[in-house]
């Protein structure tokens, strides 16, 4: 009996001095990695996780792996190393990610994935990722209805080797290939890239001057091809694109570019700490492994209240 | 004794190992690796429909055609609130309050309010010139304006059947993808089931009453129909 008292007493004052302990520590560390922050939409994931964190009362480490695996790799190496609570990742490679999300998994540490999925489940907590095909289709909704159901179109894919230039392909076509009077003339890459879409568009424009519309993987291709077009005096040429950046909300606001797909980095990105934040704190979320987010159509309507990736109510 | 038991372990391990080959030598002849199940390329014309769901292969549009009156109508009708009380309070408060009191998400963030319902009322216009095709709906009191809009097809827009069940989501599935095909065979079977019965060009002025989905992102309201009936004809 005494010695259960004894017991208890030493116990209680165990807590208390690791309670006592929590509080004179540091607060807790969430380690928050993406591509680099030339590309406004990683830097908006990246301020929106901070953002959140810190409002929650953790401190933050913002890190940056340039899409590169082994960089990564180390960046999760040094979170682990600093002690990080959890660790908020848009991750360099679908098969790449794997292993150093295993290796934070086993050293104890949650991982969040957002923007993009790996190819592997029951690793991450949650892979939170915008729905590209929805997104894809949505444009290409708003396409057909601006091109009247019917003439002649271009597209411009994204780089060959990303799922995500697939996947808004083949929602673009979901949609479009059910309107016959849809001709599309020509179909080429420009990987994402802003000049590559200038010259292919050039080039494009000698061979079908009597196109109606161009529709886009992305806005930086949009954005070279709506350049291309108004400099051979076909400014209004239909052009569409995807992602939702500041540059084509100010061409849509513009009159030029007529439709884009917001991708919700500013929501993922706060979604992905709020979930990590009860994660901690009760062991579960209660949602599933892998999160879809819808994007958001804009057009001349809502463009105005579009910025940094992020619809303002 | 001991040799009977020595003789039976020998026979266990014998089956064991035989047992072991059998499934070496099967993955080999079948050249996939365990995890591999599904290989879609190179067989998409004669199994478009295939798709990995809750870690089986199955034929999705089967899935689509067993649940549409098993599971998926009923489901409708059991959350389906009255539109004109629905429309009212979105008027009155906003698509948030509205949402809380009668809509549907997914998650907090990122996804739209869906709204299921039914009610009941009159077209009052025909849109078919558009392959996205839609009638016009008065509701009651008519005053021969327009409500709210049902789409007709051929061609559906979203997948509002899909995201509103609450028994089916994307975590069942491999992909973006495939979860897609599920909503355009969920919408595939709205044309086939709902709307191949009617001639809607010739319905102006008909009373009809649905059920459907529609989301209040945008002003005008479009429902996804999942059920029409005709109720009254022309006056």
């Amino acid at each position: 009996m005494k010695k259960t008292l004894i017991l208890l007493i030493a116990s209680l004052l165990l807590v208390a001095v690791m309670v006592g302990g929590g509080f004179a520590q540091a607060k807790d560390l969430i380690v928050i990695i993406t591509p680099s922050h030339d590309n406004p939409f990683f830097k908006t994931e990246a301020d929106a996780a901070k953002a959140k964190a810190e409002e929650l009362g953790y401190e933050t480490l913002v890190l940056v792996h340039d899409d590169s695996p082994s960089k990564q790799d180390e960046l999760f190496d040094a979170a682990i190393a600093r002690g990080a609570v959890a660790i908020i990742c848009d991750n360099a490679g679908a098969d790449a990610t794997i292993a150093p999300v295993k290796k934070a998994k086993d050293a104890g540490i949650p991982t969040f994935l957002i923007d993009r999925e790996i190819n592997a489940s029951g690793i991450a907590v949650h892979q939170i990722v915008s729905n590209n095909y929805q997104g894809a289709q949505l444009v290409a909704q708003e396409f057909v209805r601006l091109m009247n159901e019917e003439g002649k179109y271009v597209e411009l894919v994204g780089k060959e080797s990303d799922t995500n230039a697939h996947i808004r392909s083949e929602g673009f076509h979901d949609v479009i290939d059910q309107y016959p009077d849809m001709i599309m003339v020509a179909q080429q890459s420009a990987n994402w890239s802003q000049t590559e879409a200038y010259t292919k568009m050039e080039s494009i424009i000698q061979a079908h001057s009597d196109i109606k519309g161009v529709i886009c993987g992305n806005d930086t291709m949009a954005m070279g091809a709506m350049a291309a077009l108004k400099t051979a005096g076909m400014g209004n040429v239909i052009v569409v694109g995807f992602d939702g950046s500041n540059d084509v909300r100010d061409s849509i606001l513009n009159g030029d570019i007529k439709a884009t797909a917001l991708q919700p980095a500013y929501e993922m990105a706060q979604l992905a700490v709020e979930l990590a934040d009860q994660y901690l704190k009760t062991g579960s979320t209660g949602k599933p492994e892998k999160i879809l987010l819808d994007c958001v159509l804009i057009t001349k309507e809502n463009a105005a209240r579009l910025n940094n990736f992020k619809l303002e109510d | 004794m001991e040799m009977k038991l020595d003789n039976r372990i020998t026979r266990i391990c014998l089956f064991c190992a035989v047992l072991v080959l059998l499934v070496v030598v099967f993955l080999n002849l079948s050249s996939c690796k365990l995890w591999t199940v599904v290989k879609l390329d190179g067989e998409k014309s004669s199994q478009q429909e295939a798709v990995q769901f809750r870690g089986q292969k199955i034929d999705i549009k089967n899935y689509v055609d067993d649940i549409w009156d098993s599971k998926v109508i009923p489901y409708m009708e059991e959350k389906a609130n009255d539109i004109s009380s629905v429309l009212d309070l979105l008027r009155r408060e906003g698509k948030d309050i509205a949402g809380e009191k009668h809509g549907i998400r997914e998650y907090e963030m990122g996804t739209p309010w869906k709204f299921i319902v039914k009610g009941q009322g009159k077209i009052i216009s025909v849109n078919a010139e558009s392959r996205n095709g839609t009638i016009g709906i008065d509701l009651k009191p008519y005053d021969s304006q327009v409500d709210l809009e049902i789409q007709i097809g051929p061609v559906i827009s979203g997948n509002l059947i899909r995201d509103s069940l609450d028994f089916v989501s994307f975590g069942d599935f491999t992909n973006q993808m495939e979860y897609s095909k599920f909503g355009s065979i969920l919408n595939d079977k709205v044309k086939e089931q709902v709307l191949s019965g009617f001639d809607f060009k010739e319905m102006i002025g008909y009373e009809i009453e649905f059920l459907g989905i529609f989301t209040a992102e945008t002003a005008d309201i479009l429902l996804t129909p999942v059920k029409i009936e005709i109720v009254g004809g022309k006056e």
